[in-house]
């Protein structure tokens, strides 16, 4: 009964999950990775967190973390990858995507963090702030940054970027 | 809503769209894995806090369920000393990536004896075998093959390895495909 409650939850959230995780750590294969073992953790703490209010951030969360170590790591990886000239797995997405997850991953995790709690998974301030650990007023400064440096990049307007920020 | 808001909303969506959903299955199994690891580990701590010998026959073996349709290790010659949770015997070192996981999760090879390794990545992902010395990656890095996208086989020749434990894993996912290496 458990575990179909979680596949359920599971099977409703994992791609929600991914997307955003994806922008957030700009790499498909890393943002997979770090949700199905968040996932697996959730899994066996399932009788806790379903009483939780929003699981799904739980595993957020996690999955957040995970990615955060796994970066002490990147550059084992990027040596392998490079050697062998293996295409990146996000090679079957749109070239509009694939610019704009280039140019998130030219920002500093610390912006790209802020920009993708608060503009795709829209929390407010207060809350990415909460969830980050983060005065509020560093999550504003973070979210201004960001959003200047992405504008540039994606060849935005950065005053109408600016505006609607 | 500004532009910004929507090319990253849009380019999540896409990425969403795209993803293939993982049996919920392998989660709750890799879930429970963790689960028998971590009580594994809070036995031997335990017991090394009460002052007993322990040795690691007396751990719970860790021998992750191979799914169904995957080929029988072959046997070969060298044998193990029972109670591990690997194969008792060195394997035909087949090694199979399917669905971000790897099959099997325990090899034995032989000591002092390269061997060829044949990988089988099914995935329509780039994957790759790193092996290093003991029970995980902050060991000394005794192979690393190259990562390549399947469904592809390729034969990696791995070098003569010292007896001991080593731990694998694939670079480019290292927490969902991990496996342990006895060589006897």
């Amino acid at each position: 009964m458990a575990d179909e409650e979680f596949s359920a939850f599971y099977a409703a959230t994992y791609q929600r999950l991914l997307g955003q995780l994806v922008l957030l750590c700009g790499d498909r294969a890393e943002a997979e990775d770090a949700l199905q073992e968040a996932f697996a953790r959730a899994s066996v703490r399932w009788h806790r967190l379903r009483s939780y209010e929003a699981p799904e951030a739980w595993v957020r969360r996690v999955a957040l973390n995970l990615t955060r170590m796994a970066a002490r790591r990147l550059r084992r990886r990027t040596a392998a990858l490079l050697r062998l000239g293996s295409a990146p797995a996000a090679a079957e997405l749109s070239a509009e995507t694939i610019d704009l997850l280039i140019a998130l991953r030219a920002l500093p995790v610390a912006q790209r963090q802020v920009l993708v709690l608060h503009h795709l998974v829209g929390l407010p301030v207060a809350e990415v702030a909460r969830e980050l650990h983060l005065p509020v007023g560093t999550v504003k400064t973070r979210l201004a940054r960001g959003r200047r440096a992405l504008a540039r990049r994606l060849a935005l307007d950065p005053e109408e970027v600016a505006r609607n920020g | 809503m500004d532009e910004l808001t929507v090319r990253l909303q849009r380019a999540a969506a896409e990425v969403a769209e795209r993803a293939i959903l993982p049996a919920p299955d392998d989660i709750l199994r890799r879930g429970r894995r963790q689960r028998r690891r971590h009580a594994a580990g809070a036995v031997l701590l335990a017991m090394a806090l009460a002052g007993a010998v322990v040795t690691v026959p007396l751990l719970r073996p860790w021998q992750p369920a191979a799914p169904t349709g995957m080929p029988p290790a072959t046997p070969s010659t060298s044998t193990l000393a029972p109670g591990h949770g690997c194969p008792a015997r060195a394997t035909s070192a087949q090694l199979i990536a399917n669905n971000i996981a790897f099959h099997p999760a325990c090899l034995a090879a032989v000591a002092g004896k390269p061997f060829t390794l044949t990988f089988d990545n099914q995935d329509r992902v780039p994957h790759n075998l790193a092996i290093f010395q003991g029970s995980n990656a902050e060991g000394a890095n005794v192979f690393r093959g190259q990562v390549f996208r399947g469904p592809r086989v390729v034969e990696e020749q791995v070098p003569a390895l010292k007896a001991g434990d080593y731990f694998f894993h694939c670079d480019v996912h290292p927490h969902a495909m991990q496996g342990k290496l006895v060589v006897r």
